[in-house]
């Protein structure tokens, strides 16, 4: 039987491709969908690492999902992906130094799990945007 | 998916409550923790027309300061525990409450006419719509308490009887639920193979297929072996028009290089210009000489015989800046490749 299915080619490409990379959409691979979306508030402790933030979701029975997130200390432009190197995240300059350090996105059946290190001698305000995907 | 979003639209929707039994309304709502004690808001909105039986995916309401100041307040947010709130021409403090809540304690800088959003209240409102007197197009009460702040640490925000518009606004995000519209079967979708199972609604048949799910309106597509009628799991899907999707949008390349002679670190910048901060996906590969080694997803860190070599990236609402460093002894000319792969989706962080 002839497998039926649903694509759209990207401009220029013919839609009888057998490239997948050729198409917008083929209903033969899975779509990243955005399950979830949200914004998340938080003050960083001054001079303290290993700080723990949860938001619950409630994506059960889904089990763990596949999650996403990037971080803004409020008072920069910069936005930030997690993953514990320590760089100069909120500074204007290029250089690498600690100073506030996103170490790492998390899910577990409930809640998704951010970490950050604050080697600021101040409390720091940092709003958290997450992606939940399936 | 559908989206519920308005603002306050009457002053007798919103007030807030002084200790000590004194109600006020009109000009703003106080909230936090007065030296007399806390403080607590009420907030209603009316027409919500989110049917019974909803899956609320998200829900938020966002406030305005009524002017720029420091203050740091703890919140906890009830839903008024009523199928269609009434207005609070009356005192609403002894009115039943959801025993869902949610704790919000935004960033203490707030600035004049800049909104701030709670924390995700879907669990507060499901709780309402769940309720058996429940229908679109009732009132839905909010009440936020204050959970512990400082006292002193009270201060107003823009209601309804402020000058400017930036009223109280709540948002609902929902899928399914039972719809006032007339009965729609999906029997006549397309099931093309044992691969592929689509829905296109709205779709209209006489045929007397069982409708297990509520009525859905949009597009579908089922994974394999999963029936695209029977399942409202965005998981068994390929595709589901009730969830949005990465929108790809740009590939770009940049380069770093640097002599460790001289420099234990570089960067790069590439001009997006989209005005909002982009959601990317960025891979690096590092090597000295020709061209080589894997893809790495970027952060990273990875280390020589004697070297510790990490890369980073920054986004603004302009550009993104890529970075690479070297820690230890090296007299190399380090290459740093970064692969950024750009999607239409804004991060809404600003």
């Amino acid at each position: 039987m002839t497998q039926q299915v649903v694509k759209v080619a990207k401009k220029g490409k013919s839609a009888f491709s057998t490239d997948p990379n050729d198409f917008v959409f083929h209903s033969a691979y899975n779509t990243f969908k955005i399950i979830e979306e949200g914004t998340k508030e938080i003050t960083l402790a001054a001079s303290t690492d290993d700080q723990t933030f949860t938001e619950a979701h409630t994506l059960e029975p889904f089990t763990i999902p596949i999650v996403t997130a990037f971080a803004k200390r409020d008072a920069a432009s910069q936005v930030f992906a997690p993953n514990g190197i320590d760089v100069e995240l909120w500074s204007a300059k290029g250089g690498m130094s600690g100073d506030v350090t996103f170490n790492y996105v998390q899910a577990d059946k409930d809640n998704i799990i951010f970490n950050f290190d604050n080697a600021d001698g101040s409390t720091v305000a940092v709003t958290i945007r997450y992606f939940i995907l399936g | 998916m559908g989206q519920y979003q308005q603002r306050i639209s009457s002053n007798d929707d919103n007030y807030y409550y002084w200790p000590g039994g004194s109600l006020h309304w009109f000009q703003a709502i106080e909230l936090g923790n007065s030296d007399w004690g806390g403080l607590a808001g009420f907030f209603r909105w009316r027409n919500v027309d989110v049917p019974q039986g909803s899956t609320i995916t998200s829900a938020y309401i966002t406030l305005s300061r009524w002017y720029d100041s420091t203050l740091t307040i703890k919140n906890r947010i009830y839903g008024i525990d009523e199928d269609n709130t009434a207005d609070y021409t009356s005192d609403a403090t002894g009115r039943a409450l959801t025993s869902a809540s949610v704790d919000w304690n935004p960033n203490s800088s707030w600035t004049e006419n800049v909104e701030k959003t709670s924390g995700d209240i879907k669990s507060v409102i499901q709780e309402i719509i769940n309720r058996g007197g429940w229908s679109s197009g009732n009132s839905l009460g909010i009440r936020i308490n204050d959970n512990g702040g400082t006292a002193g640490d009270n201060g107003p925000f823009v209601s309804k009887g402020t000058a400017g518009t930036y009223y109280p606004q709540l948002t609902i995000n929902y899928t399914g639920g039972s719809s006032p519209s007339s009965s729609i079967s999906p029997s006549s979708s397309p099931s093309a193979s044992k691969s592929l199972s689509i829905s296109l609604s709205p779709s209209v048949s006489d045929s007397p297929s069982p409708s297990p799910m509520a009525s859905f309106h949009g597009l579908r597509i089922a994974k394999s072996g999963r029936n695209v009628l029977l399942t409202d799991n965005p998981s068994d899907m390929i595709f589901d028009s009730d969830y949005g999707t990465l929108k790809y949008f740009d590939k770009q390349t940049l380069a770093v290089q640097f002599d460790a002679n001289n420099d234990v670190t570089g960067k790069n910048t590439y001009t997006h210009d989209l005005g909002y901060y982009p959601f990317v996906e960025v891979f690096t590969r590092v090597y000295i000489g020709s061209p080589s080694g894997n893809w790495e997803y970027c952060p990273f860190a990875g280390a020589g015989a004697a070297i510790l070599y990490k890369a980073n990236y920054k986004l603004t609402t302009t550009d993104i800046t890529v970075y690479g460093e070297i820690d230890g002894i090296s007299t190399s000319v380090w290459n740093f490749e970064f692969l950024i792969f750009m999607y239409k989706n804004d991060l809404k962080l600003s």
